[in-house]
């Protein structure tokens, strides 16, 4: 692979690269102009609320740094970000692990693979209520076919969704199951861009399969396991409708996660103002996360 | 250099404040006089929030009859799923366009009338207007904050027992009655409990509403002080004994925990499905029960049991008009029409519930004719309103949050009224 | 083929018994909501025996098929009309969520201009803030702009997916830069390279985007939700959470309405993922 230059450095005239400077605005420009519209006047507008004390249904009042001050003394927002990662850890590793090996087994030319494809994929189309519904019961402590299966076994089984440890369990295999099939999809995507001529000609080498996918499919798909890696991270940072459907109980949360907690406070305890001030420490451990990872990416992440 | 600061400070919270009122400029916050022009008869549409697509068809004919008085308004109904009914809600008004006539309930209800987001509807009621001698004094009081009428009264709930007629045969045992008291309901709910069958005596719903807050309005207790703003579930005794009372039930398995309830509340599967042979409930469940009878479930109802004293939970929705309004006079006519006698008939005709017009109960019962509703039209009598302080419904999230934490055996008896107290008391004070 | 030895049957056959029950456990809930969204109500509040594989087999098929509770879905609201918003909404989102996306990846990727990496990151916070705490200023944008309850007011704020320009940023910066040196040389501007060389190697990409577009798009809830109030604007995601009611929900005809507005994504995909993986032969980057 050899042949191909990284980020060719060749020289070219200043006038070419004054124009290029010009297309490149132009071009990003219709996503910008609207990202800022609709999405940077109100982070903006978001930014002021979080120094503010506000119900949402009287005028905000200011109070400084009140809203910061309190988050890192607050133990539900420990709780919550405590439960966040132990959710996030385990679903950004086996997600993207399993979503690349599901879609270099699907790439190939296996039996019955339309049908493997499909399958894995139907979790994706499926309607979140509806997977929230299925699960939830699936998870059934008492009439659920889980602790059925275990019961016929000899074994009484857990109150899934009750206790922290079980849930952060079912939470994670409910998450992967309504997840890999969307990243298989964009890894498939990203097998389609490998040239065959690489395959052709380690084959003529010698190589055995083990050896293509090692030395060739994994470093070229480094720009989409990177890609994948990092949405995963920013996704599951803020996972939220799925726990919050399938560890309800009643008025409150067995599993409370980060997005959870903000959205409980800002329209469940109408402290608006301080639901946003924890989503800016949110954005701030997030946007950390994916600034290493960025940095990290040239450690790793091969481009042609 | 204090002085220094302090300017600094100043202007910061100058500059910070300002970009949040422009910004919120034209929103619906505050606004502390109401005025609005009556109605002229002008040609109008107005929205009508709800959240119930059971209901649909009932409101439905309510504003074809509304249509027929006021022929020139036009009524739009919004449906907003019910999970996301309150969030909805909040953004609406706080973003400065919500629906001009909507549901709330009793909890919601000073908390939107003091930051002036409801139009006071004292004018329905009175001469030409809606008498209040109509309606029970519970169901006024539910929508009456700091001397005005929000709400134009719309139904009502009580909670009564329903019972499985098949688990209690099985059991040999007779059907429950209002002699009966907490000693009558527990000794049978032991005898119909069989572990091995799967059976449970009695199910007991998670929330307040269908469960402990029956018992501890019967044991004399109460939630909250007089003015609302502290929580003496353990400083009063009798609310603390009550919760206790009732978490016997689950940490003896006579009713499913909360871990069973959480994908299976006993009310909307459990008691349906056969397993559970009592169930406090509510009668907005009597109308889904009572259209299962003909396919064999065995169903009947009677009074809750007394504790101290008779009392059940007794509330309903009200109808409220936006303050934000373009067409507050339109609004109020059909918030006064929604109110009157024939709107209030099509609420028990069409199924949606008991009216809270005196005398038009009948139209509720009469759908039922294999369930003995009235219980629930009696139960008005004693029913106690639920205590909504200004600072909104949160603590009662905390309060449910902490009590089962209790069924669930995390808490240890003794400690729960205690435990319950201090928890509410801190989200009160982040509340307020 | 006369390498297949008994080890490569022994691999394949451990291979597809892995794939086969992973297979099993992914279609599972999607044939149960399929089953239960037949049952009649008694049949629906029957208590699962917690027993063997039989019984719950047993459990899980309808004793009564009851199909009118698909009727029964378009009985209670105006379904239809349901279909056809999310259709309208999707295709638009879609078609121009793409377009948008795809100038700014390709910029982002092959094109050098200053604060690029800078101004890349910030549109990656987009996607770092969760959607609750933005809902109000949002909704005063869309009340000034008076696009609520409008389909400029569903469709225009969310065409602009920092997701969208990552994922096609990443694809085009495996095409080599060699390309467009190559054509700029030649006097092309980067709008024609970007037409017409970058876009066609893009293809399998492009169309992953513009399928997962499709299909969040599809379901998305929150800001449908949020910004329609009146039921002729309201669109599939939000038609199924009308089902749920506050104290009964007929979860039979909630999975109707929930299956059926599943059939369409269903069927788009048999189409997508041949294409996508039979594509190659057209769009695959001849190195």
């Amino acid at each position: 692979m050899g042949t191909q230059t990284t980020y060719s450095t060749g020289k070219k005239s200043n006038s070419l690269s004054a124009s290029e400077s010009r297309w490149g605005y132009g071009l990003i420009a219709p996503m910008m102009i609207g990202f800022a519209i609709f999405f940077l006047i109100a982070l903006g507008a978001s930014f002021v609320l979080s120094f503010t004390k506000w119900d949402l249904l009287n005028a905000p009042v200011f109070n400084g740094l009140d809203n910061y001050r309190k988050v890192f003394g607050d133990p539900k927002f420990r709780t919550a970000l405590f439960n966040t990662f132990a959710i996030a850890v385990p679903n950004v590793i086996l997600r993207v692990g399993i979503a690349m090996g599901l879609a270099v087994a699907l790439n190939s030319k296996i039996a019955f693979r339309t049908f493997y494809r499909i399958v894995f994929f139907l979790p994706v189309l499926t309607m979140p209520v509806a997977t929230a519904t299925i699960w939830k019961w699936v998870f059934d402590p008492k009439y659920g076919p889980v602790n059925g299966f275990l019961r016929q076994a000899g074994v009484e089984g857990p109150s899934w969704l009750f206790h922290q440890n079980t849930a952060i369990f079912a939470v994670v295999v409910v998450l992967l199951w309504s997840g890999v099939g969307y990243d298989m999809i964009i890894f498939l995507a990203g097998l389609q861009a490998i040239p065959r001529d690489y395959y052709e000609a380690s084959s003529l080498d010698g190589a055995s399969g083990w050896q293509q996918f090692r030395d060739i499919t994994v470093p070229l798909l480094t720009p989409t396991t990177f890609f994948l890696s990092v949405i995963a991270v920013i996704g599951s940072l803020q996972v939220f409708d799925l726990v919050y459907v399938m560890t309800r109980l009643d008025t409150s949360n067995r599993l409370p996660t980060l997005v959870y907690y903000i959205y409980n406070l800002g329209f469940e305890q109408r402290q608006m103002g301080y639901a946003i001030a924890v989503a800016w420490v949110l954005l701030a451990l997030i946007l950390g996360f994916t600034f290493v990872q960025f940095r990290m990416q040239r450690r790793w992440v091969h481009y042609q | 250099m204090v002085s220094h600061k302090f300017d600094r400070r100043t202007l910061m919270q100058a500059s910070a404040a300002g970009a949040a009122a422009a910004m919120f400029a034209k929103s619906g916050f505050a606004q502390d006089e109401v005025t609005f022009e009556p109605y002229d008869g002008e040609e109008v549409t107005i929205s009508y929030g709800i959240w119930d697509s059971a209901q649909q068809a009932g409101v439905e004919e309510q504003i074809a009859a509304f249509k027929a008085v006021q022929p020139n308004i036009t009524v739009e109904i919004q449906l907003t799923p019910w999970s996301d009914y309150w969030t909805k809600l909040q953004t609406a008004v706080s973003g400065g366009e919500a629906f001009d006539v909507f549901w709330l309930n009793s909890a919601n209800c000073p908390v939107y009338a003091s930051a002036g987001a409801l139009v006071p509807l004292d004018s329905i009621f009175g001469e030409g207007g809606l008498d209040p001698a109509n309606y029970p004094e519970q169901i006024l009081d539910l929508y009456s904050f700091e001397g005005h009428r929000y709400g134009s009264p719309r139904e009502y709930d009580t909670i009564a027992l329903f019972y499985n007629k098949d688990i209690f045969d099985a059991a040999g045992e007779a059907y429950p009655d209002d002699t009966w008291d907490w000693a009558k309901f527990r000794e049978v709910a032991e005898k119909l409990t069989d572990e091995a069958n799967g059976i449970y005596g009695v199910g007991l719903h998670l929330s307040g509403q269908e469960n402990y807050s029956n018992f501890v309005l019967q044991n004399e207790g109460r939630y909250l002080n007089d003015a609302l703003d502290a929580c003496v579930v353990a400083d009063e005794v009798v609310a603390g004994e009550a919760l206790q009372w009732v978490t016997q039930f689950y940490l003896d398995g006579l009713t499913p925990g909360p871990d069973v309830q959480q994908s299976n509340p006993a009310p909307d599967s459990l008691f349906p499905g056969g397993v559970v042979g009592m169930l406090p409930g509510g009668s907005f469940r009597a109308k889904t029960y009572h259209d299962l009878i003909e396919s064999g479930f065995n169903v009947g109802v009677a009074p809750l049991p007394q504790g101290k004293k008779r009392a059940t939970v007794i509330h309903g929705l009200g109808n409220v008009v936006w303050s934000g309004s373009k067409n507050i006079g339109a609004a109020v006519e059909f918030a006064k029409f929604l109110g009157g006698e024939e709107a209030e008939r099509l609420i028990g005709t069409t199924g949606i519930g008991l009216p809270a017009f005196k005398g038009l109960e009948y139209t509720w019962t009469d759908g039922l004719t294999e369930l003995d509703a009235q219980v629930f039209v009696d139960a008005s009598e004693y029913g106690v309103i639920p205590q909504d302080p200004i600072f909104g419904p949160a603590w009662q999230g905390t309060l449910g949050e902490e009590v089962q934490k209790g069924f669930a055996g995390e808490t240890e008896l003794d400690a729960i009224p205690q435990t319950v107290q201090d928890a509410v008391n801190a989200t009160i004070a982040d509340s307020q | 083929m006369n390498n297949r030895t008994w080890r490569w049957y022994l691999s394949r056959f451990l291979l597809h018994g892995l794939l086969m029950t992973l297979a099993v456990i992914f279609m599972f809930p999607f044939v149960w909501s399929l089953l239960t969204s037949l049952k009649t109500m008694p049949e629906l509040l029957r208590p699962m025996p917690s027993g063997s594989v039989g019984e719950v087999v047993r459990y899980l098929i309808p004793k009564h098929w009851r199909w009118e509770n698909y009727q029964q879905v378009f009985d209670t609201v105006p379904f239809g009309r349901f279909y056809l918003n999310t259709i309208f909404v999707t295709i638009a989102r879609t078609i121009g969520g793409v377009l948008i996306a795809s100038l700014a990846g390709f910029a982002f990727a092959q094109l050098r201009f200053k604060g690029r990496d800078v101004i890349f990151f910030i549109l990656l916070a987009g996607l770092m803030v969760p959607d609750q705490v933005l809902i109000v200023p949002r909704y005063i944008l869309m009340r000034e702009f008076k696009w609520l309850d409008t389909y400029q007011g569903l469709i225009v704020p969310l065409l602009f997916s920092a997701f969208g320009a990552f994922l096609l940023r990443q694809f085009f910066l495996g095409i080599p830069r060699d390309f467009f040196e190559a054509a700029q040389i030649e006097g092309a501007s980067p709008f024609r390279i970007y037409r017409d060389i970058y876009l066609p190697l893009a293809g399998p990409a492009l169309s992953a985007f513009g399928f997962l577009t499709f299909l969040w798009s599809w379901n998305e809830f929150l800001w449908a939700l949020t910004i329609t109030n009146s039921t002729d604007m309201r669109v599939l995601s939000v038609g199924i959470a009308l089902f749920q009611g506050q104290y009964n929900t007929n979860t039979a005809v909630m999975l109707a309405a929930a299956n059926l507005a599943t059939i369409p994504l269903l069927i788009l995909f048999l189409f997508f993922q041949k294409q996508l993986v039979e594509g190659i032969a057209l769009t695959g980057v001849k190195g």
